[in-house]
């Protein structure tokens, strides 16, 4: 699987939390942004993605699925991220979640969505948070 | 190592199977850092679907001895060796009688121990993958 490339600048050297509980979505995403230059680190579940946010750092955006197995889906992990970390959250779903994403997401995106689609808004955010 | 050897080995892809978050994610880091394309897998059902890609050439297998589940670290191992005898299997773990069990499916014991020593285990895949380039058995 050849994740396609993009021409939307991403930060170099930022650090991107991809959280998805299918390996091969996992895998697509981490493998796009690591292509451009981003140190990705992958989560299978809310649980992981919290364990990495506590001793891994710095974490400069999240992105996440909103349903994953286990007590931490994707909504309470990004509600998790923005109160104690304040860090920009990418969800996912393929369900539109409605309400449930205002305030603690900042970009949603329904599945299939375009890789590009991602890295657009990815590149956005990350531009807010440039040191 | 030969040219051929150091091409292989900078484009090998690597696939590391691990249940602990921080261990697979230190460990694959640190095999990214050195140049491999690692794909992370949380469960032995997950490393399925991966070796299944069609699009994706496995070169290592480096897999948690007590990994857990449906499909644990030997029902993998014994996958691999049926579908994709190509893979190289490495298992690491500590409990010895696991290392032992391991050993029959593993190429070129003794096994890695873990929690993992950076070092050796690029140490160990580099001879892997030389040898496996090589030609020699």
């Amino acid at each position: 699987m050849n994740a396609e490339r993009i021409s939307v600048p991403l930060r170099a050297a930022a650090t991107v939390l991809v959280a998805d509980d299918e390996v091969l979505v996992r895998f697509l995403i981490a493998e796009h942004f690591r292509n451009e230059g981003c140190r990705v680190i992958e989560a299978t579940n809310g649980e992981e993605a919290l364990s990495i946010l506590r001793t891994v750092q710095p974490v400069d955006l999240v992105i996440s699925d909103i349903s994953m197995p286990g007590s931490i889906d994707g909504i309470t992990l990004a509600r998790h991220v923005k109160q104690d970390y304040q860090l920009p959250v990418i969800l996912v779903s393929g369900h539109y979640p409605g309400a449930l994403v205002t305030g603690v997401a900042d970009a949603f995106f329904a599945k299939p969505y375009q890789i590009e689609q991602i890295a657009v808004a990815a590149a956005k955010l990350l531009k807010g948070t440039e040191p | 190592m030969t040219g051929t050897a150091e091409q292989s080995a900078n484009t090998a892809t690597i696939l590391v199977v691990d249940a602990e978050v921080l261990v697979r994610f230190a460990i694959a880091d640190y095999l990214r850092e050195c140049g491999y394309r690692v794909i992370e897998a949380v469960s032995g059902e997950e490393a399925a679907l991966v070796i299944e890609m069609p699009d994706v050439k496995i070169s290592i297998l480096l897999c948690d001895a007590a990994l857990e589940g449906k499909i644990n670290a030997f029902s993998l191992a014994r996958l691999i060796r049926r579908q994709m005898p190509t893979i190289t299997v490495i298992l690491a773990g500590t409990p010895a009688q696991a290392s032992q069990a391991a050993a029959a499916l593993c190429d070129d014991g003794p096994n890695l121990a873990r929690p993992y020593e950076p070092q050796l285990v690029l140490d160990r895949i580099k001879c892997l993958i030389a040898k496996r380039d090589s030609g020699k058995p």
